[in-house]
């Protein structure tokens, strides 16, 4: 029988969970390691947000399970496949965020929080895909930043660091 | 202004609602972010609005690649110069640490140059440093790493190609050095048996494109993986209680031996390879699980393939 813990969101949603799936999270098992899990969980997380946070480590923990009940006959293979519905899966993981992302930045603090290395890890590769090659313009545009630059500022700038504004 | 953004004007309500996310993140997510970016991409942010100014500066990696330099008209072996310049660009506006430092070049910089890279970063409590250099069109000696680097205790990754190492006498070895790869490196003295025995958490080793003309010995008690490839001659492994995962494609027909040997146990392992006398390279991997128990003799050219498992 797993042992389940009660999470709480900002929001006071509460969210029941497998041991072996929130342990993902070093602050979350640091507060059970502590004792201070006693009951619910508070987090400073929304529920939108956490409910992205747990689909990720349900996912992650699915894969561990899997691979560590593989013998090592045959599992290339299988391997290769469960490689394959991890990419897809993430795939659709990074569209959903790409397309909303309060809710990526939102998952971006919250796996600082919490401390999910491979989660944070994941998500700052995926803004740095959408950062590479763009022009100034196109991140500004994408990502809401307010050029308070003069265009003589800006030009000046450009100017100094020639090499990086090269097509 | 530009055309291809019109697909996406019907979203600007949207965009005026929001706010900017990005900019205020915390330093060590968005040093994060930058780090996964080549150097140009990570420079141009400079120009995003007044608070991304100086970011960049504060970098803790950063990656070099030919892709930095203008596309225009292929390689030219003028284009060095671009590269070197905005290394130095780089390295002069830096300030703080820098955790990691890549470099990975068709060009050959010149000898003094990298030496100046390397005796900078030293200094900058370098953790991975990785040098992926050229054979040299201009000359046929090999880049020996500098003095300095053998200060650089927080070091846990270095990667080099093309480059060497002589570490020196007193050198006391790399005490949080993890991965150890080293990409056409010959091997004519014990150097590199000297670097390997005094990194003492060594976990990876690689030895690709690997010239060995003298008796190899690797003692490493936290080595799990180690990868050979080239020309192997006489390599021996010995107080590796960890190692788990041996690869090994030997490219040319000379008769290495290799011997297994555990610190605790009488040697479990001889594993004598014979000549390839065939063309086609003999590619061999070993998977030696912890307790495997296993004697095996094979010539390595009738086996194109041999994994071998208790």
């Amino acid at each position: 029988m797993a042992i389940m813990y009660a999470l709480k969101s900002s929001d006071n949603e509460i969210f029941e969970v497998e041991q072996k799936v929130i342990e993902q999270s070093e602050t979350i098992k640091k507060m059970i390691e502590d004792g201070a899990a006693t009951g619910e969980i508070p987090l400073q997380v929304s529920s939108k947000t956490l409910a992205k946070v747990l689909e990720w480590c349900k996912q992650r923990q699915h894969k561990t399970v899997e691979n560590e009940n593989d013998d090592n006959k045959g599992k290339r293979k299988k391997e290769r496949d469960e490689d394959d519905d991890i990419k897809e899966w993430e795939n659709k993981f990074s569209d959903e965020l790409k397309a909303d992302k309060d809710v990526l930045f939102d998952l971006l603090l919250a796996s600082n929080y919490l401390d999910l290395p491979a989660l944070l890890s994941f998500l700052c590769q995926l803004v740095a895909d959408m950062v590479a090659g763009k022009m100034p313009e196109e991140i500004r545009r994408m990502f809401n930043i307010e050029n308070d630059f003069t265009p003589e500022e800006e030009k000046a700038i450009t100017a100094e660091h020639g090499w990086a504004f090269q097509p | 202004m530009s055309k291809r953004r019109r697909v996406g004007d019907h979203l600007d309500d949207q965009y005026l609602r929001s706010v900017d996310r990005i900019s205020n993140l915390p330093w060590h997510i968005l040093d994060d972010i930058l780090g996964r970016l080549p150097i140009k991409d990570a420079v141009r942010t400079t120009i995003l609005s007044k608070q991304w100014r100086n970011k960049w500066f504060d970098l803790s990696k950063l990656h070099f690649d030919d892709s930095s330099l203008s596309r225009r008209g292929g390689c030219k072996l003028a284009d060095v110069n671009l590269l070197v310049n905005l290394v130095y660009h780089v390295l002069l506006c830096h300030r703080g640490p820098i955790h990691t430092f890549s470099l990975s070049t068709f060009y050959q910089p010149r000898f003094s140059d990298l030496d100046y890279w390397i005796s900078f970063i030293s200094r900058k409590n370098i953790k991975e440093l990785a040098f992926g250099l050229s054979i040299g069109f201009n000359t046929i000696d090999e880049y020996v790493i500098p003095p300095s680097l053998f200060s650089c205790q927080q070091l846990t990754h270095l990667h080099l190609k093309n480059a060497t190492l002589f570490p020196p006498y007193t050198f006391p070895g790399f005490r949080n050095l993890v991965s150890l790869r080293l990409n056409n490196y010959t091997n004519y003295h014990d150097e590199l048996t000297n670097l390997i025995r005094k990194c003492p958490v060594l976990e990876r080793v690689e030895l690709d494109n690997f010239q060995n003309y003298f008796c190899l010995k690797i003692e490493a008690l936290k080595l799990k993986y180690l990868l050979l490839n080239g020309i192997l001659g006489v390599i021996v492994l010995k107080n590796c209680p960890v190692l788990a995962d041996v690869s090994m494609i030997m490219v040319s027909g000379f008769f290495p031996m290799c011997s297994f040997q555990r610190r605790r146990d009488p040697p479990p392992f001889l594993l004598l390879l014979g000549s390839s006398s065939q063309s086609e390279e003999p590619y061999i991997t070993w998977i030696l699980p912890e307790d495997s128990q296993v004697t095996t003799w094979a010539p390595a050219s009738s086996l194109p393939c041999v994994k071998v498992q208790s």
